[in-house]
């Protein structure tokens, strides 16, 4: 049996750490996946979102063939659909009119070939992707200080670092890996201080010294504060300043137009913490700021960013051992995209749209078509879309009816557009659903191709699987679309590996020092080579053979002074201030179990078990000040929209704060889009919106009585006031919790929507409380289970086994609302082991003091680790409330 | 002198009362008389006897050789004709005679027949003794159609057995609702479906005029009209208590023997129980509550203290396939939690009534699940805690 085993290293799909993979494959089926040992991201860790990547695959619900306006076609068929569209608009209305928005989670492959098609062949600079929404801001910081987007750390300088600042990011949920790297860092250096700067207190502040609680969005006022005190108290380093960078006088004095008491009052601090972070900053040598989110999510987030990098530079904390200004990014290939020009204001190739690069480019591409000036950004393109200027819109892998600010409004933009390509590996999306021309790609475990992550180590990602259906891969389509649009001769692509070496030629074509992303070294592998790529961190060239760890700790930059810039910057708070009618401030962020819209991680029953459903978080005097109480459902509007979700009480949020995680879409509730609240309001440099502050309403809707639902097929829930949905294992079928009106006629809506030929019918009217079993040749199709009261509602997680299958003895029994067999584990911790919070309360109560000691008698935390957080905070509140 | 006891009636009220008394020890003489011939007998597995479900050797209650054994004077088949109250003195239709100095009553009831015309017509009978069973057993051979008056538990059980029997049965019940007493409306239409599901004819609203024929029964003619044949009329519409010999004795009697706390009578050492006595008003038809009173009386006889406090009992209908459990009260008012579970697929039907944290109903049709634990929360009065909201799907600890 075990030749039919393989075992092969391929690197996750999620956030920007870039783990290592050891996938497990029989029978062309991915089995079991585990942290790759020799990969240096992760060495052999893995998140709870990255261990339950097999739980991902399986062909339910994917998109499987090529369609247009609905109905399925053949590949040759859609893709002279595909070209003749752009080919018409493009003669009638100019290049401009065609657009492509594209995805961090891209190979770079295939996003080099899409952005060499557009601007270098059909001649559009309309070329945006989702990490304009991601880290674009971080991208114009590191340009504006070094002349290129280059991230001067490695991870191991979280490990030798003595100082670590975290600043808008709660990696313990984000970035699993990197954050357990820290922890363990931590543990091993007593010397070692961790200071959390978020306005929210989250998970990730489990390991500070020093949680900074600061007003949202004065993070500029905080570094410039810290720049002013640095100089004040000798702690800059005036001899790099001199030898190393431009711009420091200015910035100084800008920095010293404000007081400590108007920093610690901007900032929202009492002055003795200010301090003691500064004193901190000042006296630790080997400092990382390490920056997510919190910092590039803002309409000045690239000042915020250039704030950060002043203080280093000011220290002269640049790519040294443990010290620098570190941005994380988000997706698996951001640091990909940007190294081939997916963002508008880039060309290729770290290349911008000067007269140099532009005749660079058109050289190596020989082509006459290239466009001469940048596109527009992603909120821009949209609204270009929205204003029919641009016709022709092809979106890979990625899904901006959620993710983009003013979300219905690109939702209207794309309905009404004439052409719109999606390329995706899912079939219903909310962006799927507005397009015309529907192509299957290929996904993660089927695709080949390199990513880079947030310490510029480029791995091969590695085909594992046959693709189902006809899922093709996204370099595939682009080749074969220019083939057919007359561009076979610049698109004679058999391979990734092809692609992939003429990217690296080009990062050293008439490079000479000039561009730090160079991989020229990496232009000549063959097939085998490419196969066989170790990770390897850029620059990859004649000088640097092997990598290189850490940039410009030379001092020397890729400005064209070779100096690094101070940026003098003004802090600016955030664009919309709060008013009567929006008093509130929502924050939008991740959770620890989902990615992005969910396409992926929402088919793992196992990761929804953690968080099943969208919510908002809010103080619990702000919850009380306005009438909401855990659990009910709240009405969040802003000027651009609403969307109803479950309020979760969180002392860790100031009042007046509300936090919605960004995942939950319309294919999962009933109205949970939150970029649907958020401003199309945009940093000016780098045109990254600002998600992190909105002003905004909360009120209660009433819901007279809930549900949980499980069933076999997916449910008509037009009728409901509020749903949400999460799927039961390899697309067996679909728990739902949904809110109704007063006195909903259960039995006359299953009778619409069910074709049972048995239902058990519970019923307790004093408590409200009314349930179905409903079954088909005695399988289970059905579960109702309502109740007054959102907190009795029992949960049909039990089900999940059983939904579809032949029901065990008497369906009337299924209508306790439990297994009556099993004991109630509660709300799930530890995704890896499946230990719900019951079982580790009661093992604390039962003398468990600590997590190691819940991790040997329960095993919760030893794997990922993902939950250990979690676990600290039952293991406090548990003995806390014990010794009270 | 050894203290002499009459136990008068050799019904199961009898027979537990003199098995009580003997496994206490009691040391008196004990006489028993009784109208059947046979030693006394359970008379509820009488309907699985006439189904064929169960045979009539496993109907006693006590071994022959049990009165034996204990010296217990056994008279059977020699009914009581009078009681003189004063001097305790009983007198036999045999002439037999003999003075007391206790005396138990359990004489029980008979069917009650209604007074219309034509009630006293060879086939007519009611469903009470072993005996019926045996007229029930040669009409079978013979006849085609009987019908049963009373859809109650007695009716349905008779008429389940005759159905076994090969006769075309049909049941006339006054209401709408069998088994009134027991069920609501939705379980006793279930149970409607369910005795025609198994081939016995249910007429619903059917109240009897007069039994028609001549010389032999020909069949009923309902209120409204209606005429329904049969060569055979099974009356199982109620209980008349048997207290007629007693009326001369000077013994209070209203419906029953009226008795006290203490199952006594109001003359001196004579006591009543069972389906004869009456206590606080009320008469009792089913056997649970007569345990009850035998484990009083015994105390009583023993000189021991002891106080009969009714308990809502519950009530099973024995017919195979069939599983109907009740107890308690299922009026629910507007201060009580009414659950219902009902799946009509598979024939499912359950209903519990919870006021102030206990258990005051159980409805259970089809499965008779948790029955036994529903029986004693009902009558202990327990409250249940925060188990109330699982006590349908599981007993409490």
């Amino acid at each position: 049996m075990t030749e039919r085993t393989n075992t092969k290293d391929t690197t996750c799909p999620y956030c920007g750490v870039g783990c290592g993979v050891s996938a497990k494959v029989r029978d062309d089926q991915i089995i079991a996946v585990s942290g790759s040992e020799t990969h240096p991201a992760n060495l052999g860790a893995l998140c709870v979102k990255g261990s339950a990547l097999h739980e991902t695959m399986g062909s339910h619900g994917r998109l499987l063939h090529p369609s247009i306006n609905g109905q399925q076609t053949d590949w040759e068929t859609a893709l002279d659909t595909v070209a003749d569209r752009l080919r018409t608009i493009r003669e009638t209305h100019g290049p401009e009119a065609i657009a492509f928005y594209l995805s961090g989670q891209l190979l770079t492959e295939d996003y080099y070939v899409a952005n060499k098609l557009a601007k270098g062949f059909i001649g559009t600079g309309h070329v945006d992707t989702n990490s304009r929404l991601c880290m674009s801001s971080a991208v114009a910081s590191y340009k504006r200080a070094f002349g290129g987007d280059a991230v001067p750390c490695s991870y191991e300088d979280l490990e030798s670092c003595d100082l670590l600042v975290l600043v808008g990011s709660n990696a313990a949920w984000t970035h699993p890996v990197l954050y357990r790297r820290m922890v363990a860092a931590k543990n091993n250096n007593p010397d070692m201080r961790v200071v959390v700067i978020d306005p929210r207190r989250t998970a990730t502040c489990d390991i500070a010294d020093v949680h900074l609680a600061i007003t949202p969005g004065s993070d500029s006022f905080l570094f410039m504060g810290l720049l002013a005190w640095l100089h004040q108290h000798r702690a800059t380093d005036l001899d790099y300043i001199e030898a190393h960078t431009e711009g420091f006088a200015e910035t100084l004095a800008i920095a010293q137009q404000y007081s400590m008491d108007e920093i610690a009052s901007r900032a929202g601090l009492e002055q003795d913490t200010l301090t003691t972070f500064y004193q901190w900053f000042a006296d630790t040598e080997k400092t990382i700021t390490f920056y997510s989110q919190g910092i590039n999510q803002s309409s000045s987030g690239t000042d915020k960013g250039n704030a950060i990098i002043n203080c280093h530079l000011a220290t002269g904390r640049i790519g040294k051992v443990g010290a620098g200004p570190f941005s994380i990014t988000g997706q698996p290939n951001a640091m990909g995209g940007r190294e081939v020009g997916g963002l508008a204001n880039q060309l290729a190739a770290h290349m911008d749209y000067t007269p140099e690069a532009l005749e660079t480019v058109a050289a190596f591409w020989q082509t006459d078509n290239l466009c001469q000036q940048p596109g527009l950004k992603a909120v821009d393109l949209f609204d270009a879309v929205a204003e029919g200027k641009i016709k022709a819109i092809w979106i890979m892998g990625t899904n901006p009816v959620v993710s983009l600010p003013n979300a219905d409004k690109v939702k209207a933009a794309l309905q009404a557009c004439d052409t719109v390509i999606v390329s995706d590996c899912i079939a219903e999306t909310d962006t799927t659903a507005t397009a015309n021309i529907l192509l299957p790609a290929t996904s993660w475990g089927e695709k080949s191709g390199t990513v880079t992550n947030s310490e510029r180590r480029i791995s091969r990602q590695r085909s594992l699987t046959t693709p189902p259906g006809e899922a093709r891969h996204d370099w595939w389509i682009l080749t074969l679309v220019a083939h057919k649009l007359g561009f076979t001769h610049a698109f004679a692509y058999e391979s990734p590996r092809d692609v992939f070496v003429e990217h690296a030629a080009l990062s050293g074509f008439r490079n000479g020092g000039k561009r730090a992303f160079d991989i020229s070294a990496l232009s000549t592998l063959t097939q085998q080579q490419y196969d066989d790529l170790k990770p390897v961190q850029w620059p990859v060239n004649a000088t640097n053979p092997e990598g290189t760890k850490r940039l410009f700790g030379d001092g020397r930059f890729v400005t064209s002074s070779g100096r690094a810039q101070f940026i003098p910057l003004q802090p600016q708070g955030p664009r919309q201030e709060p008013s009567a009618t929006y008093p509130l401030i929502l924050n939008t962020g991740r959770i620890r179990d989902q990615w992005h819209t969910m396409t992926r991680t929402g088919r793992s029953q196992r990761l929804l078990n953690h968080i099943d459903a969208p919510f908002v978080l809010i103080n619990p005097s702000t919850a009380a000040d306005n009438n909401l109480a855990e659990g009910d459902l709240a009405e969040i509007s802003t000027r651009y929209g609403c969307i109803q979700v479950q309020v979760t009480l969180d002392e860790g949020l100031a009042e007046r704060q509300i936090f919605v995680p960004i995942h939950w879409n319309d294919q999962y509730a009933s109205r949970a889009r939150v970029d649907s609240l958020v401003a199309p309001l945009t940093d000016p440099v780098s045109g990254q919106p600002e998600f992190k502050y909105n002003p905004a309403a909360i009120k209660k809707v009433e819901t007279p009585q809930w549900a949980a639902l499980i069933c076999a097929e997916p449910l008509d829930c037009s009728d409901f006031i509020y749903w949400s949905m999460a799927p039961v294992a390899d697309g067996q079928g679909y728990c739902y919790r949904v809110a109704t009106a007063e006195n909903f006629d259960w039995q006359s809506y299953l009778n619409r929507v069910q074709e049972s030929d048995g239902c058990a019918h519970y019923s307790d009217p004093a408590m409200g409380d009314e349930r179905f079993i409903c079954y088909r040749q005695s399988q289970l199709t059905l579960g109702i289970f309502t109740h007054r009261d959102q907190k009795a509602l029992p949960s049909p997680d039990w089900l999940k086994d059983i939904i579809n299958k032949p029901i065990e003895g008497s369906p009337w029994l299924l209508l306790a609302g439990r297994d009556m067999a099993k004991s109630d584990k509660g709300r799930l911790i530890c995704s890896c082991f499946e230990v719900g919070e019951k079982q580790i309360i009661q093992a604390i109560v039962d003398g468990a003091c600590s997590v190691k000691h819940l991790g040997e008698q329960l095993k919760c935390g030893t794997n990922c680790g993902s939950c250990l957080p979690e676990l600290n905070h039952l293991v406090n509140q548990t003995l806390k409330i014990d010794a009270a | 002198m050894t203290h002499r006891l009459a136990i008068i009636g050799t019904g199961m009220a009898g027979a537990r009362i003199v098995e009580a008394l003997i496994n206490e020890g009691y040391q008196g003489d004990i006489t028993m008389l009784g109208e059947e011939r046979i030693k006394p007998y359970n008379r509820i597995q009488l309907s699985t006897v006439l189904a064929g479900d169960k045979a009539i050797d496993g109907l006693p209650l006590l071994d022959d050789n049990w009165y034996q054994l204990h010296n217990i004077q056994l008279r059977s088949g020699d009914p009581v004709m009078r009681l003189d109250g004063e001097s305790r003195t009983i007198t036999t239709a045999s002439g037999w005679q003999q003075t007391f100095d206790s005396i138990v009553i359990a004489t029980g009831s008979r069917p009650f027949i209604p007074h219309i015309p034509g009630n006293n017509l060879p086939g007519v009978m009611a469903f009470r003794t072993l005996d019926d069973i045996a007229i029930m057993q040669s009409f079978a051979e013979q006849g085609e159609k009987v019908l049963v008056v009373g859809g109650g538990l007695l009716g349905l059980e008779a008429a389940y057995g005759l159905n076994k029997l090969g006769l075309d049965v049909t049941v006339l019940h006054h209401s709408d609702t069998l088994m009134n007493r027991q069920l609501d409306q939705h379980s006793a239409n279930m149970l409607k479906a369910s005795m025609e599901g198994s081939g016995v004819n249910i007429l619903t609203n059917a109240r009897t005029a007069t039994v028609t024929g001549t010389e032999q029964v020909t069949g009923i003619t309902l209120e409204d009209g209606r005429h329904l044949e049969a060569e055979l009329v099974v009356f199982a519409a109620g209980i008349t208590p048997n207290v007629e010999v007693f009326q001369s004795s000077g013994m209070a009697i209203k419906h029953g023997i009226v008795v006290d706390d203490q199952m006594r009578t109001s003359l001196p050492n004579i006591y009543a129980l069972g389906e004869c006595a009456e206590h606080n008003g009320v008469t009792v038809g089913i056997v649970a509550p007569i345990w009850d009173q035998a484990k009083v009386l015994t105390e009583t006889l023993l000189g021991r203290s002891a106080r009969y406090e009714p308990r809502e009992h519950s009530t099973q209908l024995k017919v195979s396939g069939i599983d109907v459990f009740s107890a308690g009260n299922l009026t629910a008012g507007e201060d009580s939690r009414d659950i219902v579970i009902n799946d009509p697929k598979a024939g499912i039907y359950r209903r519990l009534v919870i006021r102030d944290n206990r258990l005051q109903a159980a409805l259970l049709f089809g499965d008779k699940s948790l029955c036994s634990d529903y029986e004693a929360l009902i009558s202990s009065h327990k409250t249940l805690g925060d188990h109330e909201q699982q006590l349908m799907f599981t007993a409490p600890p």
